[in-house]
């Protein structure tokens, strides 16, 4: 039988914030949405693919020598340049690059190799009661390797926690519920038509999805990020407690998770525009203000994941 | 939130603003008295010397300390010790370096200088150091000036050890002399064996007498200050302080506080003796119990006057320093003394051993806040998780310590080296980590020994790549090896070639300390010295060890990794070229630069491929010492893992090594990862370690891991915390150092020293003010990995 494969973004070992204990994340590559303020650019687009980190380049040139691509890679006054929309990803440039600068960003793998990664830290979960928390990207837009990596690991005894935007078709999400302990589930925008403008689609198959997987007995925590200037109006934070305390019975969790600074390298390596520009992270004061709302509604609110 | 009271407050205040000045009293005092008792046997003469300094030094005491005992002239002025070493005392150079390098700096008054000067002439040829390196033949000369091996106690009288404190509290120095008087006078002297001991036990009564009359002196001068003194309460503590001083340490303590006391007079009779380093307290929470224990229940001390006692205790600890010269103090940091302090951990039969003591003195760190004493909390199996969690409280606190230690592994690895269960249970690290008792005499550091250096050796036929001298075999040029399994065996044989050296080095050394620098004020307390007639020098202890230190394992490891890679494998470029651009110091070879530390497979991200070769080499390590004895008693060489900041003065007498790093730059610390290398998370660089054996490193292994302060926000991160220090015992680690700071706080005080002044950091074994530390140390520090920040 053939193993399941799919596009790993990266694996992070020695996670504290995302579920109990000391957690190995796994993110996989490919996201239906394209939030403004996304903190992993990089992890959206679903296939492997080639960044060019200038700052680490020292001209040696022995990428543009082996580029088979006219003008993907080339030399200007005694500079290296990387055009994106060229490249086809063949990864000869990051073969040969010394230092790193030519880095592949996402990587094809099975899934026993995953199960190599996440067994190895195997004595921190038993002692901790941790485990494995699959992320991304979107871990449902890969539902076969996450489900057959989840399955791996209930098999093997090992605690599972997904994180989801939820958008996904439900079948995909409830094919794998038997593997999952628990849930982060994303809520970004309760106004249809904001949410669509700031991350790309509607938030319609979004909070269905939330309906249906409260209902089915799952630990389930929602996260809100909270961008200043986006979705930080008192009236879409109430609207959003609402719904969880009225439409999601059995959540009693919710995660604000402020938004931090990542500056613009990251959007300009990835030859993007970064939509949100020089917005600074939320005030102390306000985040106590929105964690109050979500208190009003007997739910339990914590800052930060 | 624990807070200093005013005096505690006025004593550390005292100790953050002195400025560190030489002092030449004692050096004077030396002198005299070494030509005073010129006919002397070396053992009586020693004694003597003892005597002459206690009878007539400058004694002090603090404004307001609860504490005395003093080291030099006056607050944090470290004395002279001319008979180790006199080359800095009349090199204008090399003070004028000592005044104003980054690390340490220490004044050195222009009206004494004449006089020092004066001294180092009388010295000159007489000093430890003038005879140890008289007795090195050329081919060890050698490797010692190339950095095969480097430093181990030339300079210095041993230290590194725990006394039987609780023998002195019981006894006090009147029964110390009376048991000295026993054997005595049960002696045949007619047996020239036992002939042969009265020079110890005659050397014994004297520091005896000397120790009793030190104290006499200080209750006399309790007594005049408490004369003189206007207010009341003050009146009473220094009438108390002579009183107590009349008593103790010459007879058995009868009270917490005399306890207290009383070590830290016989202390720093030991520190005034020689200036060993890492004379340590041990396990002061078990020595002391039953005296607070009965002070408690009788109600004649409260615990909150336990409390400040211990934080006196805490400062005065600090008080205590040393004049390093240029090479030194490349392995002392930041005022190290290596006052090792521990609390917690096992009772000889096995029980969990923590008590409101244990407690105290995590509290009076907290209070404290200062560098001094070196404090370790013992953990095992047993421990109590509300014990762990105020461990890791101390430890948010960013101070560099306590250091944590694994009580099952370093139990067996004591047990492996012949001690009894009992006996291995009651260990204790001193200094940095090397773990004793009161009957273990262990001559560390033994050398440290230079992994990076084999390698240099194997690429350069057996020579030294800075200076052309050939510092081992000459073996085949690099063309001729055709695989990496030769390679290895060609590492081998140099390795194996260059612990012959070090052990015979090491002996040599050992040997001239029996006959210069006997000590004979720590060895009333070390047993079985009364009862052998000899000094701990001669092999008086009852186990007898010497502690070679393996120091760059991570720059090896990947430096070998990435030749077994790219040489061997890859064949992207030959040894030769390899060879080329290490010897060019990496000039026009900057792309392969890049290469070697582009090079992902490094020790410390848990390849099981590369940390295989980590343990291979550190089994080498261990086999080799074990294959050899030493000097005292036939004894054994106990292998340490860890280098303090040894790896940066080896470093500078290294050549550009295979992992990308550049010349004299500095090797990798203890079994910590290359700086920045381990990117694959705490967990990762923690199982690297676990994979050495470190239960064969009876001497102790070192892992220093940065953390960020939200890493020990609140009880549920702290749990974590405590899962994974718990998890990285049972894979086999020993020890675990943690740095609670961001590399902008460092980045900061890099900037503006005066800033902060009081920022505190672990090097290796210790923890030191930062700014005091020199500059590639504090860049080390801020390139290692700070895990949980992604």
């Amino acid at each position: 039988m053939n193993e399941e494969k799919g596009v790993v973004f990266k694996i992070q070992r020695y996670s504290l914030h995302d579920g109990p204990g000391i957690r190995t994340l796994i993110f996989l590559k490919g996201c239906p949405l394209r939030c403004w303020w996304c903190f992993n650019p990089e992890s959206q687009s679903p296939g492997p693919e080639i960044i060019f980190y200038r700052e680490k380049c020292i001209n040696c040139k022995q990428c543009v020598q082996v580029c088979p691509i006219p003008g993907c890679l080339k030399t200007e006054d005694g500079i290296n340049s990387f055009k994106r929309e060229l490249c086809n990803s063949c990864g000869k440039c990051v073969n040969v690059c010394p230092t790193g600068a030519m880095t592949s960003i996402g990587k094809l793998m099975e899934v026993s190799e995953v199960m190599k990664e996440i067994e190895k830290d195997r004595p921190f979960y038993d002692k901790s009661g941790g485990g494995v928390t699959v992320s991304g990207g979107e871990p449902f837009m890969q539902p076969e390797f996450t489900r057959a990596i989840l399955k791996k690991c209930k098999e093997e005894g090992i605690n599972t926690a997904v994180e989801t935007c939820g958008f996904t078709c439900w079948d995909n999400i409830e094919k794998s519920m038997e593997y999952i302990d628990m849930f982060f589930f994303d809520l970004k925008e309760m106004d249809a038509e904001k949410h669509r403008k700031m991350t790309g689609v509607s938030n319609k198959l979004i909070l269905e999805n939330a309906k249906k997987l409260a209902a089915g007995g799952k630990k389930m925590i929602i996260r809100m990020p909270i961008i200043p200037g986006c979705n930080d109006e008192l009236d879409d934070l109430k609207a959003a407690a609402r719904f969880i305390a009225e439409e999601l019975g059995a959540v009693k969790e919710v995660h604000l998770l402020p938004y931090e600074v990542i500056g613009v390298s990251k959007y300009e390596r990835m030859q993007r525009e970064y939509m949100i520009g020089d917005v600074k992270p939320p005030s102390q004061e306000a985040m106590e203000e929105f964690k109050g709302i979500f208190e009003g509604y007997n739910l339990r609110c914590q800052i930060g994941g | 939130m624990l807070t200093r009271s005013e005096r505690i407050e006025r004593l550390r205040k005292a100790i953050i603003e002195n400025e560190p000045v030489v002092s030449i009293e004692r050096a004077t005092l030396v002198t005299e008295a070494y030509q005073e008792f010129e006919a002397d046997p070396i053992l009586i003469k020693r004694a003597k010397v003892l005597d002459k300094l206690l009878r007539n030094m400058t004694i002090f005491i603090n404004d307001g300390d609860l504490l005395v005992g003093n080291q030099g002239e006056s607050l944090r002025c470290p004395p002279v010790y001319p008979e180790n070493l006199v080359g800095w005392m009349d090199d204008e150079e090399e003070m004028a370096r000592m005044e104003v390098r980054s690390v340490n700096p220490l004044k050195i008054p222009q009206q004494i200088r004449p006089q020092l000067k004066e001294l180092a002439q009388y010295w000159k040829g007489k000093t430890l150091v003038d005879k140890v390196y008289a007795v090195f033949p050329d081919d060890i000369l050698k490797a010692r000036k190339s950095s095969l091996f480097s430093v181990s106690l030339e300079k210095n009288a041993v230290g590194h050890c725990v006394l039987d404190y609780e023998k002195l509290l019981q006894k006090g120095y009147h029964g110390l002399k009376e048991e000295i008087q026993n054997k005595l006078d049960k002696m045949d002297l007619t047996d020239p064996k036992e002939l042969a001991k009265v020079e110890f036990l005659e050397a014994a009564r004297i520091v005896c007498d000397a120790g009793i009359a030190f104290a006499e002196r200080y209750a006399g001068l309790a007594l005049e200050l408490a004369e003189k003194e206007a207010d009341q309460e003050r009146k009473r503590e220094l009438e108390k302080i002579s009183a107590m001083c009349r008593k103790v340490p010459a007879n058995p303590a009868g009270s917490f506080y005399e306890a207290v006391q009383s070590v830290y007079l016989a202390h720093i009779i030991n520190v005034i003796e020689t200036n060993a380093y890492s004379m340590s307290f041990g396990r002061f929470d078990q020595y002391m119990y039953p005296y607070y224990k009965k002070d408690i229940e009788e109600g004649k001390i409260t615990v909150q006057e336990v409390q400040e006692i211990i934080n006196c205790f805490w400062c005065k600890t600090n008080e205590i320093m040393h004049v390093d010269d240029s090479e030194m103090v490349y392995f002392h940091g930041g005022h190290p003394f290596g006052q090792h302090l521990t609390v917690g951990g096992m009772t000889r039969d096995g029980r969990d051993a923590t008590n409101e003591l244990s407690y105290m003195c995590l509290d009076a760190h907290e209070i404290v806040e200062l560098y001094q004493p070196d404090f370790s909390v013992r953990l095992h199996k047993g421990s109590s998780y509300k014990f762990k969690e105020r461990t890791a409280e101390v430890i948010r606190l960013g101070l560099g310590l306590p250091q944590i230690f694994n009580d099952e592994i370093v139990i067996e690895s004591l047990m492996n080296d012949g001690l009894p269960l009992e006996e291995a249970r009651d260990y204790t690290p001193t200094g940095c980590v090397e773990y004793s008792t009161p009957q273990c005499w262990v001559r560390s550091p033994g050398g440290w020994f230079n992994v990076p250096k084999v390698i240099e050796a194997v690429l350069h036929q057996g020579k030294c790549a800075l200076t052309d001298r050939q510092i081992s075999l000459n073996t085949k040029p690099v063309e001729e090896i055709e695989s990496f399994e030769e390679f290895m065996e060609l590492f081998k044989k140099h390795f194996r070639h260059a612990v012959r050296l070090h052990v015979i080095w090491s002996n040599l050394i050992d040997n001239v300390h029996a006959k210069v620098m006997p000590q004979p004020s720590v060895s009333i307390l070390t047993d079985d010295c009364i009862k052998k007639g000899k000094d701990v020098s001669q092999g008086g202890a009852r186990y007898n060890f010497t502690s070679p230190l393996m120091v760059g394992i991570a720059t090896a490891v990947d430096s070998l990794s990435i030749i077994k890679k790219k040489v061997f494998e890859e064949r992207t470029f030959s040894l030769r070229e390899l060879v080329e651009a290490l010897d060019s110091n990496f000039k026009g070879a900057e792309v392969l630069r890049a290469r070697l530390l582009n090079y992902p497979y490094r020790y410390g991200n848990d390849y099981d491929e590369v940390d295989d070769m980590a343990r291979e080499i550190s089994v080498l390590f261990c086999d080799e010492f074990a294959k050899y004895r030493i000097s005292r008693e036939n004894g054994k060489f106990r292998a340490g893992f860890w280098s303090v900041t040894a790896n940066f003065n080896l470093g500078l007498g290294t050549a550009a090594s295979a992992d990308g790093r550049k010349a004299k730059e500095e090797l990798s610390d203890s079994i910590t990862p290359n700086s920045g290398k381990d990117v694959n998370g705490l967990t990762a660089s923690l199982k690297s370690a676990a994979k050495l054996d470190q239960r064969r490193a009876s001497c102790g292994t070192v892992l220093n891991r940065h953390i960020t302060p939200t890493e020990l926000q609140g009880a549920d991160k702290i749990r974590r915390f405590v899962d994974m220090v718990d998890t990285y015992f049972e894979l086999g680690g020993t020890n675990l150092g943690f740095n609670v700071v961001s590399a902008e706080t460092l980045k900061k005080a890099q900037q503006n020293p005066e800033d902060y002044s009081g920022l505190m950091v672990k090097v290796a074994g210790y923890a030191a003010f930062f700014v005091e530390l020199g500059k590639p140390c504090q860049d080390a520090l801020i390139a290692r990995t700070e895990h949980g920040l992604s």
